[in-house]
């Protein structure tokens, strides 16, 4: 019985069970879908929009996951983890948001090193999918969720391949393809979570 | 060798019944690891009745090992259950007795 008592996992557990329910996936699966079509129709108006609707599971998430999940609050250790945590994901989206703007300041005065810019034009989109794969990795990181990782690589590699398609105008494909996958298992996820948890009938203390 | 039967037997003996009780150790450990939860939450959690839960969750309380609160969750009145500081203790002292008493068992052939 003692074996069966795992107390580190016991409290992984409740607190990644709140992110089970593929509201983020649907979130970041809208996005890549959406940037993947905007590049196909060159609609590039259309990226607000579905920025709008994407956030839609996000605002609505509170309202569907604590009504079949019920509220924990978790320990001060635990709080403080996640502090910290959140304090260094910062730091890393200001340091990438530092580097994609020297390389704009760069860029766009013309001091760029002809060799970057070279490499830059061959490989943007290769770097810009690096960068969203190392935030995902970072989020996958903090809220321990194993899928998450599989969604940080699935990105980079599709970003890395839409570099090598872009002088064949095709590569809008990987991309647009890993956000329907993303956005399919995020609707599975969904699905399989409303089942598992269905609304509390009766009285609840 | 007597002696060292004697002193299993005794700590057989003093292993905390009301904690010993699978579903109610189930209890325990989800919410020893966190703040404090509410019913549904370890409903959840534990993947008991709600009839089972509520009577586990009773004898817990009436031990001593639980407490009820009620609080306001933005404008919400809220049941939330957690250990008091007698529960933590007594959870601590169970897990190091039976680690103890397993220790002192002859391996299984």
């Amino acid at each position: 019985m003692m074996n069966d008592i795992n107390l580190k996992e016991i409290e992984r557990k409740a607190f990644t069970s709140y992110f089970h329910d593929g509201m983020w996936d649907l979130y970041g699966g809208l996005i890549l879908l959406g940037f993947g079509i905007t590049m196909l129709t060159g609609w590039d108006y259309l990226m607000l929009p579905i920025v709008v609707i994407a956030m839609i599971p996000l605002l609505i998430r509170k309202r569907i996951v604590i009504p079949r999940l019920g509220i924990v609050k978790f320990s001060p250790e635990r709080q403080a983890r996640t502090k910290k945590s959140i304090l260094a994901a910062m730091i890393i989206l200001t340091f990438t948001a530092l580097l994609g703007m020297m390389f704009f300041i760069l860029f766009s005065t013309d001091t760029m090193p002809q060799w970057l810019e070279i490499w830059m034009h061959d490989y943007f989109l290769a770097f810009f999918g690096g960068m969203i794969a190392a935030l995902i990795t970072v989020a996958a990181f903090l809220v321990r969720v194993k899928r998450f990782y599989a969604y940080a690589t699935l990105v980079f590699i599709a970003f890395f391949i839409a570099s090598l398609l872009r002088p064949k105008d095709m590569e809008v494909i990987p991309i647009t393809v890993v956000g329907g996958l993303i956005l399919l298992s995020g609707i599975f996820i969904l699905i399989r979570f409303l089942r598992n948890n269905p609304l509390p009938k009766g009285e609840i203390i | 060798m007597k002696d060292k039967d004697t002193s299993t037997s005794d700590q057989m003996a003093s292993i905390d019944k009301v904690i010993h009780e699978p579903a109610r150790l189930n209890i325990m450990a989800r919410l020893y690891v966190i703040q404090s939860a509410d019913f549904l939450f370890l409903q959840r959690q534990t993947g008991l009745t709600w009839g089972n839960l509520s009577s586990h969750l009773a004898k817990l309380e009436k031990a001593g090992y639980l407490e009820v609160e009620k609080e306001f969750i933005g404008k919400k009145p809220h049941t939330m259950l957690h250990l008091t500081c007698e529960g933590r203790t007594a959870f601590e002292n169970y897990i190091k007795s039976m680690k103890q008493v397993l220790k002192n068992l002859p391996e299984a052939e």
